[in-house]
């Protein structure tokens, strides 16, 4: 009989997770209640993390096609979306979303074609350039 | 990037995690240190630390010292995973007078006509020279023909000296004012440090191997043979970089303090060393090198005063 757990997001609303889904969490596995306030993030962050858990505790090959499309869509999110559910990914300590959710931040960094850095020392000349490309990535 | 950007209010654990799925290009975490010093901070001490830990030898990144390496770490990463260019590892150096000129310094008998003179003959300074025509810019000697035969275009030679400021220009380098650059080079990009092609690794063994035998002791850590290879109209260059552990600890150093030479305006590409020893002319490199025709010797190496390397090999000549 698995146990049923509580997530609370910062706006007082309440998702039910089975023990499978939640367990992913790190910080819900080393929690003693099962009843877990997740400070800062709102509900509709909270409920695409437990959506993520969700799908994952339920297929048991994580190498399978069809979850890495649907991973792939799961992350394909605005920047804002993006760094809110890194936060609550890391808060939770699920590893590998938090995993998924950087290297999807890592492709935008890496797709948005950035000039070319001489590597100089000590200071970089191309400061503001940078700053500006990944500003434009909405960062 | 402001401080109240996004990535603001991540943990550094995160962001590392982040900076770890971009280590594949050494330019991402350079590009991401310009970002911001939050950045900064953790690029140079954390992930550029812990890459030149991962991936140079143990006893040259020794992990008892916490303590930075003579340049930093960003220096010594960069050491490890770029080419110096033709630029830095001296190949675009005036070396047709053997060096002469930098030894000895410019030829008194000689002064050049107007700024368009740059001839490499004009320091070969055991030729008496008789005042130039006034026809031509300069006297010609044996080695001009050889020299000019196929490479030089009559109408390069007036632009070259005026080239360094002309440099500048192009949106290229200025290289210091005293040296002149054999023919107008554009000094682009590629000219300049970019990354090695080959396996980004420094072994003491081809440190060994550029040294003369008296300096057996000293640890020089250069990069695998054959470094980047740079093929230009005239030869081959193996361009190599390298460094030094305890650079100020050793022969070399103590070699180069005694005989007081004097440093090249050659900057280091590693860090912000502006001058650098030539290490052929201080005789610290093994013997038998030689030269080439043209004056151009078959090894260079230059080294900064952090101990960092930067030079050029080019095949031996095939006839002696």
């Amino acid at each position: 009989m698995s146990r049923v757990f509580k997530l609370k997001s910062s706006d007082n609303e309440t998702f039910e997770v089975e023990e499978a889904a939640a367990l992913l969490s790190e910080t819900i596995k080393s929690s003693s209640s099962t009843e877990i306030t997740v400070p800062n993030v709102k509900a509709e962050i909270l409920g695409k993390v437990v959506e993520w858990c969700n799908k994952h505790a339920e297929s048991e090959d994580t190498k399978d096609q069809l979850i890495k499309e649907w991973d792939a869509e799961f992350v394909s999110v605005d920047q804002h979306v993006l760094f809110k559910l890194i936060t609550a990914a890391d808060y939770l300590q699920i590893k590998e979303l938090v995993d998924q959710l950087t290297q999807r931040v890592g492709d935008m960094i890496k797709a948005k074609t950035l000039k070319t850095v001489e590597m100089t020392y000590p200071t970089f000349n191309v400061e503001r350039e940078v700053q500006e490309e990944l500003k434009s990535l909405g960062f | 990037m402001n401080s109240d950007s996004v990535f603001s209010t991540l943990p550094d654990d995160v962001v590392l995690n982040l900076f770890s799925k971009l280590e594949d290009d050494p330019r991402n975490w350079a590009r991401l240190a310009c970002a911001c010093t939050k950045f900064a901070s953790l690029i140079r001490n954390v992930c550029w630390k812990t890459k030149c830990r991962n991936v140079l030898p143990s006893d040259l990144v020794s992990a008892a010292s916490s303590s930075e390496p003579p340049g930093g770490w960003s220096s010594l990463h960069k050491l490890a995973v770029c080419c110096p260019g033709l630029l830095h590892s001296g190949v675009l150096f005036e070396n047709s007078d053997f060096g002469l000129e930098r030894e000895l310094g410019p030829d008194e008998s000689y002064r050049p006509q107007s700024q368009s003179q740059s001839e490499p003959s004009s320091s070969s300074s055991s030729q008496i020279h008789q005042p130039p025509p006034p026809a031509s810019d300069c006297a010609w000697s044996l080695y001009d023909d050889l020299y000019f035969d196929t490479v030089y275009d009559e109408s390069e030679s007036d632009a070259a000296v005026a080239a360094p400021e002309n440099e500048n220009e192009n949106g290229g380098v200025s290289v210091g004012g005293e040296f002149r650059i054999q023919k107008r080079r554009k000094i682009c990009r590629s000219m300049r440090s970019h990354l090695a092609s080959g396996v980004w690794n420094l072994s003491r063994e081809q440190g060994n191997k550029l040294l003369h035998s008296r300096f057996r002791g000293d640890c020089l850590y250069i990069c695998d043979w054959p470094g980047c290879v740079h093929i230009e109209e005239k030869r081959n260059y193996m361009l190599f970089r390298g460094v030094f552990k305890d650079f100020k600890g050793s022969q070399v150093w103590r070699n180069i303090k005694d005989a007081k030479r004097t440093k090249v305006d050659l900057n280091c590409a590693y860090c912000a060393c502006k001058q650098t020893w030539d290490l052929h002319s201080a005789f610290c490199l093994r013997r038998g090198f030689g030269y080439h025709d043209d004056g151009e010797p078959v090894v260079r190496a230059y080294v900064c005063d952090n101990g960092h390397v930067s030079g050029a090999w080019t095949d031996l000549p095939l006839y002696a």
